[in-house]
């Protein structure tokens, strides 16, 4: 089996999580994007996107990079009042978006031979082609 | 009189007040109350498998792995410490979701996780199984 370089999942409460679906941008980026392209300093990436109520402490924000193992690990959280009100198909560009502007938090581990702006670039024209960086307006249901 | 001063002083857990009445040290104080905390900020969870395909299987009779379709319950749990605290990297990998469903005590969670861990026999995606499971793929005990 081929391995994938971008693993998402999602940490969600019980009320959202039907409205939360990684696998678009989990096959989008598997399908199209290879991580080796773009230097050999990261082998896999993890992400997962949070949703919970805001009153929930247990899960914050959290990106690591392993240098051993050259994955990233990536938790962040949507925003729980924005999925709430939201209907998939917003949410799906919210997903895509909090994607594509955490690539800018992997400058902080200076990770070498990989050409991270670049692959941003690629993840752009990607998610554009899909249509899911199209206007910020959250449409409810 | 000297030694047990002695002795209190080289194990900080204890302190004095102005009227030499012992008490316990800020640090251990601090660390109980936020133990008692985090009693009363539990939360029962679920992991859903995040795609079909090969699973591990603690509740199989005679197989160590298990087919599961997207969305299917792999594991019933309770935490005070959230998904990492739990997991750590153990979840990496096996490309589970993990979903809140109940929030409460460490009690009331540890109850409502017994509650859906035997009820788990009963799920039309495990009925449907040529041999169902007494629990969740993912559950090695009741509880």
């Amino acid at each position: 089996m081929k391995k994938e370089d971008f693993i998402l999942t999602k940490l969600t409460w019980h009320e959202v999580s039907g409205k939360i679906d990684v696998l678009p941008i989990a096959k989008a980026l598997n399908g199209n994007i290879r991580l080796s392209e773009y230097g050999i300093g990261v082998n896999r990436v993890y992400f997962t996107f949070i949703a919970v109520k805001p009153s929930n402490k247990l899960h914050e924000n959290e990106v690591k990079f392993d240098k051993k193992s050259k994955t990233l690990e990536l938790s962040l959280n949507l925003s729980y009042e924005h999925v709430f009100t939201a209907n998939k198909p917003t949410i799906l560009k919210m997903m895509a978006m909090l994607f594509l502007v955490s690539v800018d938090l992997w400058e902080r581990f200076e990770i070498e031979d990989f050409d991270r702006k670049e692959f941003k670039k690629e993840v752009e024209k990607l998610f554009a082609k899909k249509k899911w960086l199209e206007t910020a307006r959250l449409d409810s249901h | 009189m000297l030694a047990s001063f002695v002795l209190f002083a080289a194990h900080s857990f204890i302190e004095f007040d102005e009227n030499g009445i012992p008490r316990l040290a800020k640090w251990r104080e601090k660390k109980l109350v936020k133990e008692l905390n985090d009693l009363d900020g539990a939360e029962q969870y679920a992991l859903t498998a995040g795609k079909n395909g090969w699973y591990p299987c603690y509740s199989c009779v005679d197989t160590t792995y298990i087919y599961m379709y997207l969305g299917e319950v792999w594991k019933y749990g309770t935490t005070t410490k959230g998904q990492k605290g739990r997991y750590g990297k153990s979840l990496k990998g096996k490309l589970l979701d993990y979903h809140v469903q109940f929030e409460g005590t460490l009690e009331e969670c540890l109850k409502e996780e017994k509650r859906k861990i035997y009820s788990y026999a009963l799920l039309p995606e495990n009925l449907k199984r040529t041999e169902p499971l007494i629990r969740p793929p993912g559950n090695k005990k009741d509880f």
